[in-house]
């Protein structure tokens, strides 16, 4: 495993590199984007499993912490769908450059999802895409958002007394929203108001897409059925509910889920036999 | 300047993290742990904030990520967590000397990292300094801890719950838990009753840590979330003496209204960041200043 930054020298983005067992690398790269806020923070652990399981199958893999998140540079000022959206071409430039894949598994969870389908947008060169409860609606997510807040508040006053919900814009960069401890500013909440993606985007060269689902009932199916009509070659849908996901009160508890986990290799390796390594 | 990505590897299996390095550094560097079993950026990212803070007042920290937390592997050469804390922790001092010459480390944590940072500081004369975030436990006996919580429990029951009406529709609803309260209140009579030398071992063990502390110069800022389980463990611990001790500024308690267990909301975030800076920006004069009089006790002068 190797961890480095790439991109502008200002904000620069943090990658880290998975390589395949010597003499098992395929054509096909596979960039990992995290989750968003909280979820990031209690799924690091189970992205670099995820990571190392894919790689053992032959794919080289990068997950990568985009502006304003993780390590990566920039703060809640800098981050918008637009910019992610480059930070997703950049991050793919950088796998192909240091590894020599010719083609690219684009994969994330919740807004992760949402990125790598925005970054296979009209994008050539993607095989397939892995949307592991993608963010569709930004106005509903930020809605579950604000409960999940306020929730979390109400919690904390029952417990510990006096915790008081925040009055808007005194988040940790002066946010006009935030939520669970991340901060939206201007541009991200604009952008988060503005997104719509239950009708799928134009994918180009017919790339196979796998929706998992691991809410408690599945919601996702008319997603996967949209995705169809955009382009997508073959679509499956798999709904594995998961009720560790969703922990709003403690951040510090981390979670892996195995099961998801599982099938997103098995999901890879199923296609990857076929393939010849590369040269 | 940006930060560097570094493995060290001086120990049996690698560690992953980040140093901030400042233009113009001395030989001290913050270390900043993680949080409970969180990656190294800490709950919302509040480790990577306080990096940038830091070194735009001239501080250099790294952060890293124990074994099994965040991107290092899992160690597993059979010792207990508390030692390969220790280990790992000597492991990034070492390395940190040998790479960057560093020899003086203030140690940052939260949660569980507060107690690793407490240990560090009460076990290495390279550690002069430490920053205690909602810390409990202090490394001591498993048995304090349970011994802490159930008494923390009782308190509650005894003291809050019994008289807010909130807590009775709880009860009466099914949301609180009967075993629960009849466990802790069970503990409470008991308590009344039996003589139980967990507290006067636990409370032997935290005070010789902290006076071994004092009488090195090593200065501390704890800083508690008002109502956090920490705070009461202190408290307990301290007993009726009550304050810390040592020379004036070395060690010092603050507490923050408004804040959960991980400073969730925006506003409490910028304020105990604000202070950490605070103090660490004062830190070379505080430690100066400690370790002058320290040295006078010593020599038997007036400090």
């Amino acid at each position: 495993m190797k961890q480095f930054f790439f991109g502008p020298s200002e904000t620069p983005l943090l990658g880290t590199l998975h390589a395949p067992p010597a003499g098992s690398a395929g054509r096909v790269g596979v960039l990992l984007l995290y989750p968003f806020g909280n979820e990031y923070l209690r799924q690091l652990r189970a992205f670099k499993f995820l990571a190392e399981g894919i790689a053992g199958k032959g794919f080289p893999v990068l997950r990568l912490e985009v502006t304003g998140t993780g390590d990566a540079g920039g703060d809640d000022e800098d981050m918008g769908f637009e910019r992610w959206r480059q930070d997703v071409a950049a991050g793919l430039a950088e796998l192909q450059a240091r590894t020599g894949v010719e083609r690219f598994v684009l994969a994330g969870r919740r807004l992760g999802a949402t990125l790598a389908l925005l970054g296979a947008e009209g994008r050539e060169g993607v095989d397939r895409l892995v949307l592991w409860d993608p963010i569709l609606h930004g106005p509903s997510w930020l809605e579950q958002l604000r409960r999940d807040h306020e929730e979390f508040v109400t919690m904390y006053r029952g417990v510990d007394g006096n915790l008081v919900m925040p009055a808007p814009g005194t988040g940790p960069s002066h946010a006009p929203f935030e939520a669970l401890g991340q901060g939206f500013a201007e541009r991200l909440l604009a952008d988060a108001r503005a997104l719509d993606l239950r009708r799928g985007v134009e994918l180009a060269g017919s790339p196979r897409v796998l929706v998992l689902d691991s809410g408690p009932e599945p919601t996702l199916e008319p997603f996967a059925e949209a995705l169809r009509g955009c382009g997508a070659g073959e679509v499956e849908f798999h709904h594995l509910p998961d009720s560790s996901a969703r922990d709003v009160v403690n951040p510090l508890r981390v979670y892996v889920p195995a099961k998801m986990n599982r099938a997103i290799q098995a999901w890879l390796a199923r296609d990857r036999e076929q393939e010849q390594p590369a040269a | 300047m940006r930060p560097i990505l570094f493995t060290c590897e001086e120990g049996p299996s690698a560690l992953y993290g980040i140093l901030h390095p400042v233009p113009e550094g001395g030989d001290l560097c913050a270390v900043i742990m993680n949080a409970g079993n969180t990656h190294r950026v800490g709950p919302h990212r509040l480790g990577v904030r306080l990096s940038r803070r830091l070194a735009a007042v001239g501080i250099p920290s790294v952060r890293f990520d124990l074994s099994g937390i965040g991107d290092s592997d899992t160690r597993q050469d059979g010792k207990s967590l508390r030692d390969q804390w220790f280990d790992q922790c000597q492991e990034i001092m070492g390395w940190l000397e040998r790479h960057h010459g560093f020899r003086r480390f203030v140690f940052l944590g939260l949660c569980i990292g507060g107690i690793a940072s407490f240990v560090m500081a009460a076990s290495d004369q390279r550690v002069v300094g430490a920053v205690l975030l909602n810390t409990r436990d202090f490394g001591l006996e498993d048995d304090w801890a349970e011994f802490a919580e159930m008494e923390r429990h009782a308190h509650f029951y005894w003291r809050n719950a019994a008289f807010r009406w909130s807590s009775w529709k709880r009860l009466f609803t099914g949301r609180s838990s009967f075993q629960r309260i009849l466990t802790a209140l069970r503990f409470s009579f008991r308590r009344r009753i039996e003589k139980s030398d967990v507290l006067d071992r636990a409370r032997a063990r935290f005070l010789e840590q902290l006076r071994t502390m004092e009488r090195r110069g090593v200065c501390l800022l704890w800083l508690y979330s008002v109502g956090d389980p920490g705070r009461d463990q202190l408290r307990l611990l301290l007993g009726k003496q009550g304050g810390l001790g040592g020379a004036p500024g070395q060690i010092v308690l603050e507490e923050i209204t408004n804040a959960d267990h991980t400073f969730t909301l925006g506003a409490t975030q910028r304020e105990v960041l604000d202070r950490i800076v605070a103090w660490m920006s004062g830190f070379e004069e505080l430690t100066a200043r400690v370790r002058g009089g320290v040295a006078s006790a010593a020599a038997g002068r007036p400090g």
